[in-house]
């Protein structure tokens, strides 16, 4: 079986997975208006704007705003428990949802520096394995 | 713009109804509540029919024809409605607003759902939206709002509980309630984890039910006797933020301001609260938002007693989604219906002495770390 190299389609509008770049993954945010704030996922069109949104690319990087484990039967064959919750990305005014690397559970904490990385994790709706973006401890990058 | 009364009501247990359909339990609250209020079917005018999940379970649409012809009503406008949780109490505000504008004078909700069944699963927003992909189930997201109300306020796991405990004690005066035996705080930390720090006690059941109100401009209102009247019905959405702040619900909060300004009240004049308790701390953030104490101090308002039957401002005298089960499309409706039996005179055991103003509070859908919808309808005598 070869791994999977793709995000699900319904991901891939949101996430782009970096090339050579140890799996890091960045945001696909838009903004409202030319000189407004950014938004995630990105809104097509703008109150403000005449034309649609382009894609600004953000480094997933931030700090743990909060987090759960959850602890009910997984969807989309994520592992039991799985983590998520919400990230505030470094100099965006984003707060973003996300899972966080199995990996890294017993470290999450509010304020933790986490960054967004592709992993093998689960199944998409089609039900074949995909990666998906999760945040991991910045400090297990190296 | 006339004023809009409760002519009549009907509600059925909540729980598992497993030989009976969707359009089986509708009928019979639609039933109930036309001879409560002693209308015959033909001078209905509207109907409206909340329901959030036949589609998806049943392949079923536009139900709500269907219920109203089991009860005789057939050849005026009848809408559906599917607004998630708030399905039932959104179809109740636009019934409300049909009359105000006097384009209906008896307008008959129904709210009806049957979810015991195998192939529900669990709930989300949607399996094309992005958070649902990356592991976003509804227990996660009230979660999330639990383990951040504890990082700025040390709100404790027992604080939780303790409306789970609260919500099933009031519900063992409540014949149509699913859970009526009590609980103690140990059972509800003890059952098991769902999603940090909520344990299953701490998060509503699914169950199959119906409710239906009836309601009716001021002359059918002076005929008919009614004493009691929608002093305030708002309909709001989130407002998705780029960074949502999870431990103050500023939806709530701007929901029941318009709420209280359109019905010339305040939280103090509030006799009782039904509201969205699908999780404990859901109904926690709710005392916050609606003005009931300060932000913060939820945990040791239903710590102290406050929104216990008896306390400054009991909440969920129905034991609340927690415990008489949340049947999401008539969630909304059975919401108006217990408040308008407690100013009625007429909720039994549970019944909050003296009430005359009551406010019926819903949520509904995940977007952005905000709720999708939001409404607020103030009843007074």
């Amino acid at each position: 079986m070869t791994a999977p190299t793709a995000l699900p389609p319904e991901l891939s509008g949101a996430y782009r997975v970096l090339d050579g770049a140890d799996g890091r993954v960045v945001l696909l945010a838009g903004r409202r208006g030319p000189e407004g704030a950014l938004t995630f996922p990105r809104r097509a069109w703008s109150a403000d704007a005449p034309e649609p949104a382009e894609p600004i690319e953000v480094a997933g990087t931030g700090r743990v705003y909060a987090h759960t484990l959850v602890c009910v039967k997984p969807p989309y064959g994520l592992p039991t428990p799985y983590a998520v919750g919400y990230v505030d990305i470094d100099g965006t005014g984003l707060r973003v949802f996300g899972l966080f690397d199995p990996q890294s559970l017993d470290a999450l904490a509010p304020g933790l520096r986490v960054e967004l990385v592709a992993r093998n994790l689960g199944v998409g709706n089609d039900g074949k394995d995909c990666l998906r973006p999760v945040f991991r401890r910045l400090e297990d990058a190296a | 713009m006339t004023t809009v009364y409760v002519a009549g009501t009907g509600v059925l247990p909540f729980g598992r109804h497993t030989e009976r359909d969707v359009v089986s339990l509708g009928a019979e609250a639609a039933r109930a509540a036309l001879l409560e209020s002693g209308l015959a079917p033909g001078e209905i005018d509207f109907g409206i029919f909340a329901n959030a999940l036949a589609g998806r379970l049943f392949g079923a649409s536009t139900l709500g024809q269907n219920v109203l012809a089991e009860v005789g009503i057939a050849g005026i406008p009848v809408l559906n409605v599917e607004n998630a949780c708030t399905s039932g109490s959104t179809a109740v505000h636009v019934a409300w607003t049909a009359i105000r504008a006097g384009e209906a004078e008896a307008a008959l909700v129904v709210g009806a759902e049957k979810m015991c069944v195998p192939q529900l699963g669990l709930i989300n927003s949607g399996e094309t939206e992005v958070d649902t992909l990356l592991g976003l189930v509804t227990p996660a997201s009230f979660a999330l709002r639990a383990a951040r109300h504890r990082h700025e306020y040390g709100t404790r796991p027992e604080q939780l509980a303790a409306v789970a405990v609260k919500n099933r004690a009031h519900a063992a005066g409540n014949p149509v309630a699913m859970f009526r035996k009590p609980v103690t705080l140990d059972e509800v930390l003890a059952s098991p984890m769902i999603a940090t720090p909520l344990t299953r006690l701490q998060c509503c059941p699914i169950a199959d039910g119906a409710a239906a109100v009836l309601l009716v401009g001021e002359r059918l209102a002076r005929r008919l006797g009614c004493r009691v009247r929608v002093a305030a019905s708002v309909l709001t959405t989130g407002t998705y933020d780029a960074a949502p702040d999870l431990a103050h619900w500023e939806t709530d909060a701007r929901t029941a301001r318009l709420a209280y300004e359109r019905a010339g009240l305040g939280p103090g004049n509030i006799n009782l609260v039904e509201c969205h308790d699908a999780f404990t701390i859901a109904e926690l953030l709710h005392y916050e938002g609606l003005g009931l104490c300060a932000p913060g101090e939820g945990g040791a308002f239903v710590e102290g007693g406050a929104a216990a039957l008896g306390g400054r401002t009991p909440v969920n005298p129905s034991g609340g989604l927690l415990s008489r089960g949340h049947p999401v499309g008539a969630t909304g409706v059975a919401q108006v219906v217990e408040i308008a039996h407690h100013l009625q005179g007429r909720a039994g055991a549970r019944q909050v002495d003296g009430a005359r103003v009551g406010l019926a509070h819903c949520m509904g859908g995940d977007k952005d770390g905000d709720t999708k919808s939001c409404t607020i309808a103030i009843l007074q005598t």
